[in-house]
């Protein structure tokens, strides 16, 4: 019999008994959803972790000086008595000792304020009328406001001329307070700033060294990175990113200028290429070295407590003896127990094996329920056939072979399958985006979720062709005695 | 045509062995017409689907055309009931999704024949039987009778040398059977063979030949 016939005679039978036709249709398209979305939720997790873990602070060893982060808030007497070690950046040789380690570097945060022009004139304008004459700029300056955020240590600033981001603190609370500049400062300096002006005043910076660049594989479009001798020599330049880069000036071009920073005029070396993160709106300037012993000693536990290594490793199955063998050379240096090492990845791969099989049990869930439901239909379409068994015996009475019996009770069974199929397909994609929606904000339809789906998909049909097989194997005789 | 050479059949019911045949010798020739009697649970059914291919022999030969065709495979029992055979049954077994005309074309669909020629054939029959008027109609919506003949043009579909009526008039009322009985004979005289299991002496008395069973036995033969 040809498909245009089973077809036929299959959407009378169906129309035939709505009801039972509908749970049929429900009862595939719910297996098929919560499948799909268990194995959606799977894929997302894996997707995630994948992702996070293929992250560069993922592939590191991060070594603090023991009170960073738990002492943070503390005032600074206690910490200076306590007579720790101290790290800097000098500190990043320990990777020639340690052969796992890629690549070693110092990245610290700080917002950096930028002075244009207009700002500089009220300043002048400010001091006027004062009748005072400009705080001491340089060397001799030392704040001793609250301790500063990470990644913004004072005494380091201040050796290196500079001061910005503490300055820029004190100028931000204490209002009036006057900055580390003044006018014989700045009038050589105004010269420079003649062109265009930055229409940003503040930006998130980070203080790297060499290697950071490299570590977290950043290229340049436009310029250069800092070389080995610009940062040795506290050279005053800056890197962007992308998106800084073009916002920065009101006229979007910006390699090559000159930028204010409190009082450090910095030259624009590179631009960065896009890399789609919080890097695009990011300036880099140096991380500088400091000649340690010429810090005195109660100054020191400052430099320390900013100051985080990273020892990214080429293989982050090595990340273990990668820090134990820090571990060693810190020790050997500094005393036992001096500094914290940290591996940022052991932290997260712990959570996100809790999640893992939190997920896992959903997807058996999903899964469970797809079994459930087909079987139900199995069930049901079973039922249907063994009603329908006088059918048989008639058909096969007017000609049908096994094979043909086979063909309608399939196809029936088919219709059924895919109008649910089709269905749950519906509602597996909305789950997963809900759902992902909910986890993260943006939705991934992956390839894992079609595969999900023809999986159910398979699983629907297979089921399916159970009751058209015992159907179509129902001898003729018997089947014509049913009444 | 057909020839039965020692048909056994014995339902295996755990303990107990039930023989529904038992050694029954038969020949029937291309025209004839027969009419199986006997008492209930004689057999008879038993015997119209072994001769109609319907239903295995548990021994013996079958023989048709001369052709051993006991053991072949499904495709080929199915074309052959589908090609040459037609069945008429006691309680009509139309589709009851399925017009007059959709369940007369039905046997022809698996004929191959085109669809339009099967509408046409289905529509000739139709028209033949008397039923020109109901056409499109559902079994539900037709008498017993009206469903009767419609089951006759269907088994006449692929124009089949036998026709296997089980008591085809055993549900219908005096006269409508009587009219089925004289489309039967029609048919036979225009050279189908017809094989009718009846429960009714007078239409029995009717056919050519009649074959009694008792007991899975051939009782006797009235020629
Ligand atoms: N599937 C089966 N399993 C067991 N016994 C069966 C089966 N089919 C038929 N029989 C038995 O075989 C015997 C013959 O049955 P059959 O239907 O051929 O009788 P019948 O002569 O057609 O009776 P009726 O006049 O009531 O239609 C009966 O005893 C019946 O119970
Ligand atoms: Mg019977």
């Amino acid at each position: 019999m040809n498909i245009g016939e089973d077809v036929r005679m299959s959407l009378r039978s169906i129309r035939k008994r709505p009801v039972e036709s509908l749970l049929l249709i429900f009862g595939i398209a719910l297996g098929i959803g919560a499948t799909a979305a268990g194995i959606s939720l799977i894929s997302y997790s894996v997707k995630a972790k994948n992702d996070l873990l293929s992250q560069v602070p993922y592939r590191e060893v991060v070594v603090r000086v023991r009170e960073s982060a738990e002492d943070m808030d503390l005032p600074a007497a206690p910490q200076i008595s306590d007579g720790s070690a101290f790290i800097s950046s000098r500190d990043l040789v320990a990777k020639d000792d340690v052969p796992d380690v890629e690549y070693a570097y110092v990245a610290d945060r700080m917002e950096l304020r930028v002075m244009t022009q207009a700002m500089i004139a009220q300043f002048e304008n400010r001091q006027l009328q004062d009748g005072g004459g400009a705080a001491p700029a340089g060397d001799g300056f030392m704040m001793m406001g609250p301790p500063p955020d990470e990644g913004a240590p004072p005494s380091e600033d201040r050796s290196a001329g500079a001061g910005e981001g503490a300055a820029a603190r004190g100028n931000e609370r204490e209002g009036p307070a006057a900055p580390p500049v003044g006018e014989d400062f700045f009038s050589g300096i105004l010269e420079s700033l003649d062109g265009p002006q930055p229409v940003i005043e503040q930006m998130p910076g980070m203080r790297v060294s060499l290697e950071y660049f490299s570590a977290w594989n950043l290229n340049v479009s436009e310029g250069s990175l800092f070389t080995a001798g610009e940062i040795e020599q506290n050279a005053q330049v800056m890197v962007l990113g992308s998106e800084l880069a073009a916002t920065l000036f009101e006229d979007d071009a910006s390699l090559g200028r000159e930028v204010l920073i409190m009082r450090n005029l910095y030259k624009i070396v590179g631009i960065l290429e896009t890399t789609g993160t919080s890097i695009d709106g990011t300036a880099f300037i140096p991380q500088q070295y400091i000649d340690i012993d010429r810090i005195p000693q109660f100054a020191r536990q400052f430099i320390g407590r900013g100051t985080a290594l990273h020892f990214t490793v080429y293989d982050p199955d090595r990340l273990d003896e990668a820090k134990s063998q820090l571990a060693e050379w810190f020790s050997q240096n500094y005393g036992e127990g001096q500094v914290v090492i940290t591996v940022p990845r052991v932290e997260v791969e712990a959570a996100q094996d809790r999640t893992a099989r939190l997920v896992s049990v959903i997807l058996f869930l999903a899964v469970a329920g797809l079994l459930i439901a087909s079987v139900n239909v199995s069930n049901i379409l079973l039922g249907r056939a063994m009603r329908k068994r006088k059918n048989v015996g008639i058909l096969k009475a007017l000609g049908a072979s096994i094979k043909d019996v086979f063909g309608l009770f399939f196809i029936e069974a088919l219709i059924l399958g895919v109008s649910g199929a089709l269905l749950g397909t519906a509602i597996s994609l909305l789950i997963s985006k809900l759902m992902l929606l909910a986890i993260s904000g943006g939705a991934v339809v992956s390839a894992m979720l079609f595969l999900g789906i023809l999986a159910a998909w398979a699983i629907t049909t297979s089921l399916t062709v159970i009751p058209a097989l015992q159907a179509s194997r129902i001898p003729a005789a018997d089947a014509l005695r049913y009444e | 045509m057909i020839t039965l050479e020692s048909i056994d059949k014995k339902y295996n019911l755990g303990q107990m062995t039930v023989t529904a045949l038992d050694e029954v010798s038969l020949t029937i020739g291309e025209g004839e017409y027969v009419a199986i009697m006997g008492p209930s649970g004689s057999g008879k059914s038993t015997l119209l689907n072994i001769i109609g291919i319907l239903d295995n022999p548990t021994g013996g030969r079958y023989l048709l055309e001369g052709h051993n065709i006991t053991n072949l495979p499904d495709k080929e029992r199915a074309r052959i009931r589908n090609k040459h055979f037609g069945f008429v049954f006691q309680s009509f077994n139309l589709f009851p999704e399925l017009s007059a005309m959709e369940n007369v074309m039905l046997p022809m669909s698996y004929a191959g024949v085109s669809f339009s020629q099967r509408k046409a054939r289905a529509a000739e029959l139709l028209d033949w039987i008397g039923l020109s008027h109901r056409l499109h109609h559902l079994p539900t919506m037709m008498s017993g009778g009206e469903q009767q003949r419609v089951a006759i043009a269907r088994a006449l579909a692929n124009e089949p040398d036998l026709i296997l009526a089980d008591e085809p008039t055993g549900n219908l009322p005096t006269e409508k059977g009587e009219e089925i009985l004289q489309t039967l004979e029609d048919l036979n005289k225009q050279g189908v063979t017809i094989v009718m299991v009846t429960h009714n002496d007078a239409q029995a008395r009717r056919a050519k030949r009649l074959i009694q069973l008792q007991d899975g036995k051939l009782h006797g033969e009235v020629a």
